[in-house]
C-alpha cells in the first residue's frame, strides 16, 4: 500500500494527518500519529530533542513521506500541494539557507513577486525593527538573524498557517518577544492557524492555545493550555497502594519509581470526569500540573 | 589499541573502507601505470602518466579533503587533541602516498622519455600544494614556485625532451594547470580564513530614518501595531525555471570541492594533449581544442558544484514557494533547470571551437572529436546531476560517483593511449568495443534508475531518506 493515499479528504482543518508512522531504517521516529487542528489555533508542539517534532512536521507539510499514514493541508494531500495551498502557508525551518547567496533586498523582491498577499511595507518595518541591513546577502548572517529574516518572510505571506519549526531556538530574547506577540496578535487578527514547535515551554505558556506533547514517538498529550490543570494531574502513591489498581491506572500517561519506593505517574481524565479511584488510595497525593512539570514528568 | 586506530581513522575519512579501497586502487592505477610506462615508448608514456596522475591525485582529495574537514570541525568545536589527531591524519595520509610516488620516480628514472613524466609533476606538485595550502603556506608556495620553474624550463625546451617548437604548447598547458590549481587553492584559503578568524563578517545593520520613526512605537512587528494595511501588490510570479535557478545560484556562486576535482582533471586532460602535438597537429588547432575542453570543463562542474549545495531548509522552502505547479511540473521544472543551461553553455563552446577549427582547416575528425568529447562532458554531468536530484538533498558525494568519475577520465586517457600507440586489434576492441558497450550499459542503468526514483517520488523535493525507507 502506498503511504499516503492520493485521495482527498473533505475538510477544512489547515492541518490533519491520521495514522502517520515514520521509520528511518529500522528506527521508529513517529508511530500512529493523530492530529487535526482547527482554523485560528495556536498549538503548541513540544517533546525532547529527537521526539520527531521536525519529522512530523515535515510530514504535515508533504516535505517527507510517511511509511504509514495520510497528512493533508487545507483539505489537500500534503504530498500533492497546489500553488494555491502554498499560498497560504508561512513556514519558518529549522536552518533556514534558502537563497542564501542573494542580498537581502533581492531575496525578498523576488519571493514576494510569488505571493498574491506578500506584505512589503510589513517586510521593511520589520528588518528596521530587527536592525537588519537589507544590503546585506544572507549568507553573511548570524543565525540569529537568518532565523529573523525567514521569520519576516513567513509573516510577509500573511498566512492563514504559520509552521514554525523551532524558530526561538537562535533568537534573543527581545525577538523572540517581538515573535511571541506577534503570532498571538496574526491568532488573534487574522485567525491565522499557527503550528509552533519548540522545547522553551515558557514560550509556548505564553502564546498556545493548545498543548501536543510527542513523546517516545507517540502523541502523549493533546490538550487546550486552559484545560492542562484541570485534565492533568501528577499523582504520588506508595507502591503498595499502586499494587491493588490491577490493570494499570486509568488514563495513565507516565510513570516515575522514586527513591523512597513510591511511584509517581502522570494522569489524565476527560473534561468533567472524575479522577480515578486511586486518587483516594491512603498516602495518594495529586497536585496540579504547569507546562513546564508536565514536560519534565513525562519526558525523565 | 586497533580499536582506537579505527575510531581515529572513521573520525578522519568517514569511514574505513572509503580510503582503504581508495588506497588500493590507486596503487594497482600505479603499477598499470608503470608498466605502460616502461612498454609504452613515447604514447604509452603520456597515457601512463594520465593514469597515474589521476590515481595519486584522487587518493589525495580523498585522504586530504576527510582530513581537512575534521581539523576544520574539530578546531571549531574546541576538540582537545584535535591537532595531535589532525597530525597523524596527514602522516598517514603521506604514507599513504609515497608507494604511488616512489613509482613515479622509479619510472621517471628508468623511462627512455623521461621528460614526458615533467607535466605529472608538475600536476603532482600542484596537488599537494592545494593540500598544503591550508596547513603550510610556506611549502605550498615553495612547491608553486618550482611548478612555475619547472614550466618555464619544460616550455623553452631546456630539458631537451625533443619538441623543438612544440614549446607554445607547453607555455600554454601550463598557463591552463596554473589556473585550476587557483582556482583548487581558493577555497583552502578560505578553510583556512575561516578556521582563523572563527568569525563571520559582521556588517552592521543601516537603519533607514524614516522607517525607524514610524516603528518606534510600541507592537510587536509593523504588522502587530496596526499600521501595515499596505499591501505591496506586485504579484508578478517568476517562471518556475527561473525559481529553482535562482534557488540554485550561478553556476560560479559558490566554489566547492566538485569544482576542486573538475579543475584538477580538466588540468590532467591539458597535461594529456601536451603530447599530442607530436602526433602531427597543428599547435593553433590543438590549442582551440584545450580551450574548449577546458572551458566546457569549467561549466560543467560550475553547475555541478551547485547541486550539493542544497540543504534540506533550502528544499523545503523551495517546496513550499508558490508557482511550482503541480507535482509533474515540478520534476520537468526541476531537470529543464538543472539539465539545459550547461547544454546551452556547451552548446555555445562547442560552436565556437568548430568555428574556430574550421577557419583554421582543421579536418572533419578533430570537429568530431571536439563534439565527442564535449557530449561525453554533457553525459558525465547528466549522470551525476541526476543522481543527485534523485538523492535530494544531496549527501557527500557519493563514494560510486567519484569511482565513476575516475573511470570516466582514465577511459578517455586509455583511449588516448590506444588509438596512438598502434596496438594489437585485440586490444583496440578491448577499448573501442568492449569497454565503450559495458560504459555505456553503466550509464544507462545510472539514468534509468536515478529517473525511476525521481519518478516514482511523489514530487522531486521528498527527502531522499523518505524514499529509501518507505514500504511504498
Amino acid at each position: 500500500m502506498n503511504a499516503v493515499a492520493h485521495t482527498e479528504m473533505p475538510s477544512d482543518e489547515p492541518i490533519r494527518c491520521e495514522g502517520i508512522t515514520k521509520r528511518y531504517g529500522g528506527q521508529t521516529v513517529l508511530s500512529n500519529v493523530a492530529l487535526g487542528v482547527a482554523p485560528g489555533t495556536v498549538l503548541g508542539l513540544i517533546g525532547r530533542n529527537g521526539a520527531g517534532k521536525t519529522t512530523l512536521i515535515r510530514i504535515l507539510l508533504g516535505l517527507e513521506q510517511p511509511n504509514n499514514g495520510r497528512a493533508f493541508v487545507f483539505g489537500e494531500p500534503a504530498l500533492g500541494l497546489t500553488d494555491a495551498a502554498k499560498q497560504r502557508i508561512g513556514y519558518v525551518p529549522q536552518q533556514p539557507d534558502a537563497f542564501a547567496w542573494m542580498r537581502i533586498r533581492d531575496m525578498f523582491a523576488f519571493v514576494g513577486r510569488q505571493y498574491t498577499h506578500w506584505d512589503g511595507e510589513f517586510v521593511e518595518l520589520s528588518l528596521a525593527r530587527w536592525s537588519i541591513s537589507p544590503e546585506q546577502r544572507l549568507e553573511s548572517l548570524s543565525p540569529g538573524e537568518r532565523q529573523r529574516v525567514a521569520v519576516i518572510r513567513a509573516l510577509a505571506v500573511n498566512p492563514d498557517l504559520l509552521v514554525l519549526d523551532e524558530p526561538a531556538s537562535a533568537l534573543d530574547p527581545v525577538a523572540r518577544r517581538d515573535l511571541l506577540r506577534e503570532i498571538v496578535t496574526r491568532a488573534a487578527e487574522s485567525a491565522t492557524t499557527v503550528l509552533f514547535s519548540t522545547h522553551i515551554v515558557s514560550d509556548l505558556e505564553r502564546v498556545v492555545s493548545r498543548v501536543v506533547f510527542l513523546h517516545e514517538h507517540r502523541i502523549v498529550v493533546d490538550a487546550a493550555l486552559d484545560e492542562l490543570a484541570e485534565t492533568l494531574a501528577r499523582l504520588t502513591v506508595p507502591a503498595e497502594s499502586l499494587a491493588l489498581a490491577a490493570g494499570g491506572v486509568p488514563g495513565e500517561v507516565s510513570r516515575r519509581r522514586q527513591a523512597d519506593g513510591s511511584v509517581t505517574l502522570v494522569i489524565a481524565r476527560g473534561r468533567g470526569s472524575d479522577w480515578p479511584e486511586i486518587v483516594a488510595a491512603p498516602g495518594a497525593r495529586l497536585e496540579a500540573l504547569n507546562l513546564e512539570d508536565l514536560f519534565i514528568e513525562v519526558a525523565r | 589499541m586497533m580499536r582506537r586506530v579505527r575510531q581515529d581513522l572513521s573520525a578522519l575519512f568517514g569511514s574505513i573502507g572509503r580510503p582503504g579501497i581508495s588506497t588500493f586502487a590507486s596503487w594497482g592505477c600505479a603499477v598499470l601505470a608503470y608498466q605502460l610506462a616502461t612498454k609504452g615508448g613515447y604514447a604509452g608514456t603520456v597515457g601512463a602518466a594520465i593514469v597515474f596522475s589521476l590515481s595519486v591525485l584522487y587518493l589525495a582529495y580523498v585522504l586530504s579533503s576527510g582530513t581537512l574537514a575534521f581539523a576544520i570541525d574539530a578546531q571549531r568545536s574546541c576538540l582537545p587533541g584535535s591537532r595531535r589527531l589532525a597530525c597523524r591524519a596527514y602522516l598517514l595520509a603521506s604514507a599513504l602516498l609515497l608507494p604511488a610516488l616512489a613509482l613515479t620516480i622509479t619510472a621517471l628514472a628508468g623511462n627512455p622519455v623521461w621528460p614526458v613524466w615533467v607535466p605529472t609533476v608538475l600536476v603532482l606538485a600542484i596537488a599537494l600544494a592545494g593540500a598544503l595550502a591550508s596547513r603550510r603556506p610556506a611549502s605550498a608556495g615553495g612547491l608553486f614556485l618550482l611548478v612555475v620553474l619547472a614550466a618555464c624550463w619544460s616550455a623553452t625546451g631546456w630539458g631537451d625532451h625533443a619538441r623543438g617548437g612544440e614549446w607554445l604548447f607547453a607555455l600554454l598547458a601550463a598557463a591552463f594547470v596554473l589556473i585550476p590549481a587557483a582556482l583548487a587553492l581558493l577555497p583552502a584559503v578560505e578553510w583556512r580564513r575561516l578556521i582563523r578568524t572563527g568569525s563571520r563578517p559582521h556588517a552592521l545593520a543601516q537603519r533607514p530614518r524614516a522607517i525607524c520613526i514610524r516603528i518606534d512605537q510600541p507592537g510587536a512587528l509593523g504588522h502587530a501595531s496596526g499600521i501595515c494595511s499596505y499591501r505591496n501588490g506586485s504579484w508578478e510570479p517568476r517562471p518556475p525555471v527561473q525559481i529553482v535557478r535562482t534557488c540554485l545560484g550561478g553556476p560560479f556562486v559558490r566554489l566547492s570541492r566538485q569544482l576542486i576535482i573538475g579543475a584538477a582533471l580538466l588540468a590532467l586532460f591539458i597535461v594529456a594533449a601536451i603530447g599530442l602535438p607530436r602526433l602531427g597537429a597543428s599547435a593553433m588547432r590543438w590549442g582551440i581544442t584545450l580551450l574548449a575542453l577546458a572551458s566546457g570543463g569549467l561549466i560543467s562542474t560550475g553547475f555541478l558544484a551547485q547541486l550539493p549545495n542544497l540543504t534540506r531548509g533550502q528544499i523545503a522552502e523551495l517546496a513550499l514557494l508558490p508557482g511550482l505547479g503541480a507535482p509533474a511540473a515540478q520534476r520537468r521544472t526541476l531537470c529543464r533547470a538543472v539539465l539545459t543551461p550547461p547544454l546551452l553553455w556547451l552548446g555555445v563552446v562547442l560552436l565556437f571551437g568548430s568555428a574556430d577549427l574550421l577557419l583554421e582547416g582543421a579536418p572533419l575528425s578533430s570537429l568530431r572529436m571536439l563534439a565527442v568529447s564535449i557530449f561525453i562532458l554533457w553525459l558525465t554531468y547528466t549522470v551525476y546531476a541526476l543522481q543527485k536530484l534523485a538523492n535530494l538533498p544531496a549527501k557527500r558525494q557519493s563514494f560510486s560517483s567519484e569511482l565513476l568519475l575516475l573511470y570516466l577520465a582514465v577511459y578517455t586517457s586509455g583511449v588516448y593511449y590506444w588509438v596512438y600507440a598502434a596496438h594489437p586489434q585485440f586490444r583496440l576492441w578491448f577499448w573501442f568495443w568492449i569497454t565503450p558497450v559495458l560504459f555505456g550499459i553503466g550509464i544507462a542503468l545510472a539514468i534509468g534508475f536515478s529517473v525511476r526514483r525521481f519518478a516514482t517520488a511523489p514530487h522531486p523535493f521528498l527527502d531522499a531518506r523518505q524514499a529509501e525507507t518507505s514500504t511504498g
